[in-house]
């Protein structure tokens, strides 16, 4: 299958990147909807599926830096898992991020926080150590909307929740983000 | 927010300014977490469970080769029957006395009509570097319920062999591998409208040479996945092809020479 979807691809360049792309990050890849899923033959599926997905953004991925790319496929493959795994579950009503209030709150605090504090002129990486404190849930709703671009129908189809209610979530994942951005600064010019 | 107005509120800059950071904090995130990534990849590398089977990207390339081979006969159809019509109406110019010049008068399609319609006395200097093997598989040529002529070539560079056959009945293609190279030879009956698209764009090389009594064409190009050599040129009612993923258009050449015709 998956030659097939490369073969799809009519620029040589494109598709040579995509080849790269498939053998040097299979394993991550593999990994990353195995943890969610736990089936070997599935995750084969999923794999295939998000490449198909990731042919699709290769003017938006063949830009990134290598990390960020890395970043982008591995969290391409987390939704496609994530949206199997829910369709999957539909019937037994159990859901990846589960049916029940957002845990955010409570898995907040297992998080490290950075020792530093934060200012306007925080460092590039502390910004990122701020998301980390965020639930998987709320990381993953961001990231969705701002690096994947995805739409919140798209949102809503993967995290198995209505459309109306995408745009709470995404308040709330926000709201909580600037706070353990802020938190650490002592003095908040912007706020 | 308004969008209609230039100056912006207090609190809409500030709502901005949050969408923004919030941006640069998710950029900072996935650069933190692609580099994890990258060092759990190269684990997950030593368990089986999690590699790709050891022939795959080979399988995936070789995939890919063949769907070149095909989608090039596909849009060549269209581009041959032109073509032909083309010289027709060239002939019928030239016939009615009147001068014309050709529309298509790029360097790609100036050799084709060549192979088409042109003979010549011209030889090229071939230099044998690789040991060859006298070589006939007659089992890959066997075509049952073919009328046409088929061609096969009675030497390959030692090592080769033949790793699979693909009959469209005007189009037949075999090909040769040595487990690092292949080598596809192609031949086209090109009355029923079969042709070859040759792709000399940015080639390194483009060169018409003689193979037996006929003009050739020799092209050396690199692409993504490396450089081919292809060598096309015309015996009768068909185009032949020789192609290789490697920088190696004197093999081919010799390979050209001792292509006989087999029925």
């Amino acid at each position: 299958m998956i030659p097939i979807l490369i073969l799809a691809i009519e620029d040589d360049s494109d598709r040579e990147f995509m080849i790269t792309v498939y053998v040097e990050l299979y394993p991550t890849m593999k990994s990353t909807a195995y943890q969610i899923i736990n089936d070997h033959h599935a995750t084969e599926d999923i794999v295939h599926d998000a490449i198909a997905k990731l042919i699709e953004k290769l003017d938006t991925i063949r830009v990134l830096e290598r990390p960020a790319l890395v970043s982008y496929i591995s969290r391409t493959v987390r939704n496609t898992a994530i949206n199997y795994y829910n369709k999957q579950m539909s019937d037994k009503k159990a859901l990846f991020y589960g049916l029940g209030p957002d845990e955010s709150d409570i898995q907040a605090d297992d998080w490290e926080t950075p020792e530093e504090v934060f200012n306007i002129k925080a460092d590039y990486e502390e910004l990122g150590l701020a998301i980390r404190r965020l639930s998987e849930k709320e990381r993953d709703i961001l990231f969705m909307k701002y690096n994947q671009q995805l739409s919140d129908q798209e949102i809503s189809d993967i995290m198995g929740i209505k459309k109306d209610s995408v745009r709470e979530y995404l308040t709330r994942a926000r709201r909580k983000a600037k706070q353990y951005i802020t938190e650490g600064g002592a003095e908040n010019e912007w706020k | 927010m308004n969008g209609n107005s230039l100056i912006w509120t207090r609190s809409q800059c500030m709502e901005a300014f949050d969408e923004l950071l919030i941006k640069i904090a998710l950029s900072s995130f996935a650069e933190l977490e692609g580099r994890e990534f990258l060092k759990e990849n190269e684990q997950l590398k030593k368990e089986p469970e999690f590699q790709l089977p050891p022939d795959h990207e080979k399988m995936i390339r070789n995939a890919i080769k063949k769907h070149d081979r095909k989608k090039n006969f596909v849009l060549v159809r269209k581009a041959t029957s032109k073509i032909i019509t083309r010289v027709a109406v060239v002939f019928l110019t030239l016939a009615i006395g009147f001068g014309t010049t050709m529309t298509v008068s790029a360097e790609f399609r100036r050799i084709i009509y060549n192979l088409i319609l042109t003979q010549t006395e011209r030889y090229t200097q071939v230099e044998i570097n690789r040991e060859y093997t006298e070589f006939v598989d007659s089992d890959a040529y066997i075509r049952p319920g073919y009328t046409g002529s088929t061609f096969a070539p009675t030497v390959m560079p030692t090592g080769y062999e033949v790793k699979s056959v693909e009959d469209l009945d005007s189009i037949f293609t075999v090909e040769y591998s040595n487990g690092k190279n292949d080598i596809n030879f192609t031949q086209i009956k090109i009355s029923t409208n079969g042709g070859i698209r040759v792709d000399t764009e940015d080639a390194q090389r483009v060169e018409t040479i003689m193979i037996g009594d006929s003009e050739a064409l020799l092209v050396v190009k690199e692409s993504d996945i490396g450089v081919n050599s292809k060598v096309v040129w015309r015996i009768g009612d068909y185009l032949l092809s020789l192609l290789s993923y490697e920088n190696n258009p004197d093999e081919l050449i010799v390979i050209a020479q001792n292509i006989k015709l087999m029925k």
